[in-house]
């Protein structure tokens, strides 16, 4: 069967732009997992909190690890299912899988970390580690 | 997440990413719109515009350093021009982990038996 592209006259361009636009997308979506899901972290008192959007990860695909001052998330997002026998109209979602670990400013209680994902969204109470609390120093006055 | 954001008076007005796709069965839709439960999902057609607004309460960060309140409230809001062929009567919406997902069926072309005389 011949397509409308073999009967038209032969393109020399063609292909170049046609190779220019597939890196462009194959950028653009590598661009948006490198990036991963948008996550806050502030500090609240002695403590930080996180709050991280994540639109169709399930509680039990999602994994959160603390080491000392490394948190890492790392989950699954779930794709809208390519259509078999359908047709895209616009893919705009990143699906698969994810991983982010980020350097926080002080170790955390790692046994004291509380999370919990609801409806897309993770937030995270993790403590400081009591060892890194800033500790008062009597001073010993000399006589 | 892929989504545009601007403000509404205190909220935050968030055009949310969409997969959209076609089947035999329809136009399926799922738009991320984390923090947004079933009952706060609203999903409208007027004439051939489909509106899938959703509702949310999303923890804000750095609240209590800033003096406000815990959360900010959030609206999500993406629309859709429906083809001719959509049946926007029988449009179903369901919302699970932050994802809503829409089915626009297709219209059954409506059959009329035509009764053929004798004689």
């Amino acid at each position: 069967m011949f397509s409308i592209r073999h009967l038209s006259p032969w393109n020399p361009w063609e292909e170049l732009e046609r190779f220019h636009a597939e890196f462009e997308r194959g950028a653009q979506s590598l661009g948006s997992a490198l990036q991963g899901p948008s996550i806050d972290v502030w500090s609240e008192g002695d403590d930080l909190r996180l709050r991280a959007l994540l639109p169709g990860v399930r509680p039990e695909d999602l994994e959160v690890t603390v080491e000392g001052d490394q948190l890492t998330l790392r989950g699954t997002i779930e794709s809208a299912g390519a259509p078999s026998e359908g047709r895209w109209i616009r893919r705009e979602r990143m699906g698969g899988s994810f991983q982010r670990t980020l350097q926080l400013p002080f170790a955390i209680e790692a046994d004291a970390v509380k999370a919990r994902l609801v409806h897309g969204v993770l937030e995270l109470e993790l403590p400081r580690a009591a060892a890194e609390k800033p500790r008062k120093i009597q001073v010993q006055a000399t006589t | 997440m892929n989504a545009i954001e601007t403000r509404n008076g205190n909220a935050r007005r968030v055009t949310p990413a969409c997969d959209v796709w076609e089947t035999k069965d329809g136009v399926h839709v799922v738009a991320e719109m984390p923090g947004v439960e079933a009952g706060a999902v609203e999903v409208t057609v007027e004439r051939d515009l489909l509106s899938i607004r959703g509702r949310a309460e999303l923890p804000r960060p750095s609240a209590r350093a800033q003096g406000l309140t815990a959360t900010v409230p959030v609206e999500y809001l993406r629309q859709f021009q429906l083809a001719d062929t959509a049946d926007a009567d029988a449009i179903q919406a369901s919302a699970k982990d932050g994802l809503v997902r829409v089915l626009v069926p297709r219209k059954v072309p409506a059959q009329r038996r035509i009764p053929v005389a004798v004689g």
